[in-house]
C-alpha cells in the first residue's frame, strides 16, 4: 500500500535514483532565524538527521556495523543568535540536482529554516577564520553618544579587553581584542544602535558575539541586566564567514 | 509564546535568560497555525508537566489532530514552565500562554488538561493560577474558559472535581470534538450560558461527567453516603466512551516535531487498546477493556505515514502487552520490510516473558542495547498467582536464556512490594529469583568469561487504584514500606544483582490522591497556594510539606491510603462506569485471597462486563 506522502510527492523516491560511481558532497546554505535561535547546535544536528530522511535525500551511509550518514556543519551558531548563511555539507550517493535538493528540503522545513542555495563546494570549513555579525541593541541613554563610546572602546589601538572565557579545560582569562577584526557601531533615527563586527570563528579559535555584549556591559555600563525586556534588548545575526585571506578584502567564504 | 503579548525582541531577552529556551519557543515543524478569524472555538491543550514529557505523549498528539481536523476549531499546546521560567514570567507579569499563537490561556474557550498521573495535580492548579483562571469551577464567570479534563486519572477525578467544569470519561477521539461542537452550536443559536452548556453536555454527550451536577453526602464515619445528580435528565452514572473500531480511530499522519530532545522522541503507534491479562493490581488492564485490535495493514500504513512525515529513526509499537497482539508476526514482517532499508529501529516495549521468543527477539534485536526487561511483579509463585500475573518461573528462565543466547548480559526485572497477603518470605524470593537468573547466565552456552551478567531488580510499592480488584486493599504504612525495602536489600547477597527501589513517600501521596474524594480539594488548593508543582519530580516533591498541607486542611491521609475499604461502601468513583463491573472486581478479589488465577480473555471469558461497550476485533463479543 502506498503511504499518503508517496501519493502526493512530486520527486522520485531516493531508491529509484541511479547510484553514483563515487559519493559526492553538496553544501547546503540555510537560515536559522526567529524561534530557531533558541535551539542549540545539538538540536540542529538532530533536526537535520530527520529533515534529510523526510526530504528523501539519498544520503550515503558508512558501511560499518552501525551505519550513519555524513553530515558536517560549519561553525556552530550560539543559542540566542540568528544566522542567515548557515552551512552544512552532505555526502550523497545517488543522482540528484542541486535544485531538486533545495526544493525537497524546503518542503520539509519551516519558514524560519529555509534553504537558499545548494552547490558542490570547492572549499573546506577548516578554512573559515572569521564571521561577520550584525547586532541591534536598545538601551537607555543617547544612542549616538553610546555608539561613539562603543567605537572608541573597541578601536584597534585600545587597551586589552580581558574576559573570562569558559572552555572545557576550565575558565581562562583572555584578551579578546585580537579576536575582533573590526567593529563599527552607529545609531539610527529611532535610537536603535547597529553594530557590524567581524570576529574570530572556526575550530581553533572562536569568539561568541555574546562576549562583545558582556564587554560593553562591563566597560560602558549599558544594557543593564535587570532592565525591562521592552526597554533593554539586543539581537545578534550572523551574516557570513571569511577565510584568513578573504577577510581583508571583505570576501565571503563560499 | 507571547507573540501577541510581546514582540520578538522582548521574547528573546526572556528566553535567553532561562535554561532550555527551546521549551518555550514554539515554531516547530508540523504545528498547526490557523487564522483566528476562521475560528469559532479555541482549545488550549495543557499538559501538566515539562515540554519534554508532554511532547512525548501519544494521547496529546492524537487529540491535537482530532480537534484541528475541524476547520473552525483551533487546538494549541501548553506545557508547564520550569521554575526558572515561572520566576521570569512572574517578574514581568506574563501570563501562561499557548505555544502556537502566544495568546494567554485565559483567552481560550476551552482549557483542557490531560491527567496522566496523580502527582500532576498540583501542576494543573499551578498552571491555572499562572493563566489567571480561578482555581475553583464555581468561581469562574461566563467569560472564563471552560476547564475540562481527560486521561487515565479521570477514572477517579474526585480529588480535582471542584477545579474542573467537565471531565471526559474514556477515550476522547470522538467525545472531545462533540463537546466543542456542542459549544459552537449553542453559541451560534444563542442558547449558551455556562450552566446551560454543562447541563446539555451531561445530558446529551455520553462520557461527559460534570462534577457540579452531582451532590455528594457523607456518613458519620467519613465514608461516602451517596452521589445524587441535581437533574433528573442526566445519567446517574457516567459510562466510559470507547472507540469501537480501532482501525477507524483518528490517527495523525504528522507529528509536531520537537527541536529539543524529548523523553520519547520517536514514532509511536498503538496496535490496539486493552489487555487480555487482568493483573489484579493493574488499573490500565481493567479500564481500557474491552481489548480491541487494529489490523496489521492499518498499523503498517500509519507507521509508514508518520515515518515519511517525520524522518524519525525509531518506531515503537504501543500496547499494554505487545506480544499478546494476535498478529504480531505478520505485523513485524510488514514493518521490517521498510524499516530495515530505511534504517529505522523497531522497538517493542512491554514484552511479556511468557510470549518472548527468539523469532520476536531477532526482529527487534537492537545492536545498541544489551539490556532486556521483564516484569514478574512478585518473587514467589504464590504471590504471582494472587496478583493473577499468570507467569511461571520456567517462562522467565526460558525468556532470559533467549536473551543470553543473543548475547545480552543485562536483565532488568520489575517487582512490586506490598501486594495483599504478602509475607517476608515472598519478598525474600525477589533477590532469590534474580540470583537464579544470574546462574542461568553462567549456564548458558553463550556465556563469555570476563563479561559478567548484571541483573537489576527494581521494586515499587503497591498503590491501590480505582477499578481494580485491589481497589479496597490498604497500602502498607510508610514505615512498613521502608522496612520491606530495607529487608529486600538485606536479602541481596549477590553482587551481580543490583537493587533499586521507588521512593516510598511519593507512593503514599499517590495512594491518597488515587482513592481520594472531593474533600481533598482544599488540600490541593492550599498546596497550590504554597507553591507546590512538579510533584512527580523528586527535586520538587516534599513529603513533609504534603503532610503539613493535610494537617492544615483536616485531611487524614491514612483514611485514604492505609484503610481496608469495605467492599460494600460507596466509592468516590462509583459515579463512573468503566465497563468492568464491581461484581467482577469482587469475584477477582476473592480469588486473589484464594491464590487462584483467572484465565486471560482469549482462553476464556470471565465476564468482566466490558463487552457491554461493544468493540471490533475484540476477543469477547458484545453482550447486553
Amino acid at each position: 500500500m502506498l503511504s499518503q506522502k508517496e501519493l502526493t510527492k512530486k520527486h522520485p523516491s531516493k531508491f529509484d535514483r541511479p547510484l553514483l560511481v563515487e559519493p559526492v558532497t553538496y553544501r547546503v546554505i540555510f537560515r536559522k532565524t526567529g524561534n530557531l535561535q533558541f535551539f542549540s547546535h545539538l538540536d540542529l544536528q538532530r533536526t537535520w538527521q530527520r529533515v534529510l530522511v523526510r526530504a528523501d535525500i539519498p544520503m550515503w551511509y558508512t558501511k560499518g556495523f552501525n551505519p550513519h550518514s555524513k553530515i558536517v556543519f560549519g561553525v556552530p551558531l550560539p543559542v540566542g543568535s540568528e544566522g542567515l548563511e548557515e552551512m552544512v555539507d552532505l555526502r550523497i550517493d545517488r543522482e540528484i540536482t542541486c535544485e531538486e535538493m533545495k526544493e525537497q528540503l524546503n518542503a520539509e522545513l519551516t519558514d524560519e529554516m529555509q534553504v537558499s542555495s545548494v552547490y558542490a563546494p570547492k572549499t573546506s570549513f577548516m578554512d573559515i577564520a572569521w564571521a561577520t555579525y550584525e547586532m541591534t541593541l536598545v538601551t537607555p541613554g543617547n544612542a549616538s553618544e553610546i555608539a561613539n563610546s562603543i567605537n572608541a572602546y573597541f578601536a584597534p589601538d585600545g587597551e586589552p579587553i580581558i574576559m573570562t572565557k569558559r572552555s572545557k579545560s576550565g575558565d581562562k582569562e583572555v584578551d579578546i581584542r585580537p579576536m575582533i577584526h573590526s567593529l563599527k557601531a552607529s545609531a539610527d533615527v529611532n535610537g536603535i544602535i547597529h553594530i557590524r563586527t567581524t570576529l574570530r570563528a572556526g575550530n581553533t579559535e572562536n569568539l561568541n558575539p555574546e562576549y562583545i555584549v558582556k564587554a560593553m556591559r562591563a566597560a560602558l555600563n549599558i544594557l543593564p541586566e535587570d532592565g525591562a525586556p521592552d526597554k533593554v534588548w539586543y539581537q545578534i545575526l550572523r551574516v557570513g564567514f571569511h577565510t584568513e585571506k578573504g577577510v581583508e578584502k571583505g570576501n565571503w567564504f563560499r | 509564546m507571547w507573540e501577541s503579548t510581546m514582540n520578538q525582541n522582548e521574547k528573546r531577552m526572556i528566553l535567553t535568560s532561562v535554561s532550555r529556551p527551546g521549551r518555550y519557543a514554539g515554531g516547530e515543524y508540523g504545528q498547526t497555525v490557523k487564522d483566528k478569524k476562521d475560528i469559532k472555538a479555541r482549545f488550549a491543550f495543557c499538559f501538566p508537566d515539562s515540554y519534554e514529557i508532554g511532547m512525548s505523549n501519544l494521547g496529546m498528539r492524537i487529540l491535537y489532530h482530532c480537534l484541528n481536523q475541524h476547520d473552525d476549531i483551533w487546538c494549541e499546546r501548553v506545557f508547564a514552565p520550569w521554575e526558572d521560567m515561572q520566576t521570569k514570567m512572574q517578574e514581568h507579569h506574563l501570563p501562561l500562554t499557548a505555544l502556537e499563537s502566544g495568546d494567554p490561556i485565559s483567552d481560550f474557550d476551552f482549557v483542557g488538561f490531560t491527567l496522566q498521573y496523580e502527582m500532576c495535580y498540583t501542576t494543573v492548579l499551578n498552571m491555572l493560577s499562572l493563566g489567571n483562571i480561578p482555581l475553583y469551577a464555581k468561581d469562574r464567570g461566563e467569560d472564563c474558559p471552560l476547564v475540562i479534563g481527560g486521561g487515565p486519572c479521570t477514572y477517579n477525578p474526585e480529588p480535582v472535581a471542584d477545579f474542573f467544569d467537565l471531565f471526559n470519561i474514556g477515550e476522547g477521539e470522538e467525545m472531545l470534538p462533540e463537546i466543542v461542537r456542542l459549544y459552537i452550536q449553542m453559541k451560534e443559536d444563542g442558547t449558551y450560558t455556562r450552566a446551560a452548556f454543562l447541563h446539555e453536555a451531561a445530558r446529551t454527550i455520553p462520557g461527559v461527567y460534570v462534577p457540579s451536577l452531582f451532590d455528594v453526602t457523607y456518613n458519620d464515619d467519613g465514608t461516602i453516603k451517596a452521589y445524587t445528580p441535581v437533574y433528573d435528565d442526566i445519567p446517574k452514572t457516567v459510562t466510559k466512551r470507547i472507540v469501537e473500531d480501532m482501525d477507524k480511530a483518528p490517527m495523525p499522519s504528522t507529528v509536531v516535531m520537537p527541536y529539543i530532545e524529548t523523553v520519547q522522541d520517536r514514532i509511536t503507534v498503538e496496535v490496539g487498546r486493552g489487555c487480555i491479562r487482568g493483573c489484579r493490581f493493574c488499573q490500565a488492564g481493567m479500564v481500557y477493556r474491552p481489548v480491541r485490535e487494529k489490523t496489521p495493514n492499518v498499523i503498517d500504513c500509519q507507521c509508514r505515514d508518520i515515518f515519511e512525515s517525520t524522518g524519525y529513526e525509531e518506531l515503537s509499537l504501543s500496547s499494554l502487552s505487545i506480544s499478546d497482539y494476535t498478529r504480531v508476526d505478520e505485523l513485524t514482517d510488514k514493518l521490517l520490510s521498510w524499516t530495515n532499508p530505511n534504517m529505522v529501529n523497531l522497538a517493542l516495549p512491554s514484552l511479556r516473558a511468557d510470549s518472548f521468543t527468539k523469532e520476536l527477539m531477532d526482529k527487534v534485536a537492537s545492536v545498541r542495547t544489551s539490556t532486556i526487561t521483564f516484569a514478574p511483579e512478585a518473587g514467589s509463585q504464590r504471590l504471582r498467582d494472587v496478583i493473577n500475573k499468570n507467569l511461571y518461573e520456567e517462562d522467565l528462565m526460558r525468556a532470559v536464556n533467549v536473551a543470553f543466547d543473543a548475547g545480552k548480559n543485562q536483565v532488568k526485572l520489575y517487582f512490586m512490594q506490598g501486594h495483599p497477603t504478602e509475607t517476608d518470605e515472598d519478598l525474600a524470593e525477589i533477590p532469590e529469583l534474580a540470583h537464579r537468573v544470574v546462574n542461568a547466565y553462567y549456564q548458558n552456552p553463550n556465556y563469555k568469561k570476563g563479561r559478567p551478567p548484571q541483573v537489576t531488580i527494581s521494586v515499587s510499592p503497591f498503590i491501590p487504584k480505582p477499578f481494580t480488584p485491589f481497589q479496597w486493599e490498604p497500602q502498607d504504612t510508610l514505615e512498613e514500606m521502608k522496612r520491606k525495602q530495607a529487608y529486600v536489600g538485606s536479602c541481596v547477597k549477590d553482587r551481580r544483582v543490583k537493587y533499586n527501589h521507588h521512593d516510598a513517600e511519593t507512593c503514599v501521596i499517590e495512594a491518597v490522591l488515587a482513592r481520594g474524594d472531593r474533600r481533598l480539594a482544599s488540600a490541593l488548593a492550599l498546596a497550590c497556594e504554597r507553591g507546590f508543582k512538579f510533584d512527580a519530580w523528586s527535586e520538587y516533591f516534599d513529603y513533609e510539606k504534603w503532610m503539613a498541607v493535610f494537617a492544615d486542611t483536616g485531611v487524614d491521609p491514612a483514611f485514604y491510603a492505609n484503610r481496608r475499604w469495605d467492599v460494600d461502601e460507596v466509592l468516590p468513583w462509583d459515579v463512573i462506569d468503566c465497563g468492568v463491573t464491581k461484581a467482577f472486581l469482587k469475584r477477582e478479589r476473592v480469588k486473589a485471597y484464594e491464590a487462584t488465577t483467572t484465565p486471560n480473555c482469549r482462553e476464556g471469558c470471565s465476564g468482566c462486563g466490558a463487552n457491554r461497550l461493544g468493540g471490533e476485533r475484540t476477543c469477547c463479543p458484545k453482550k447486553n
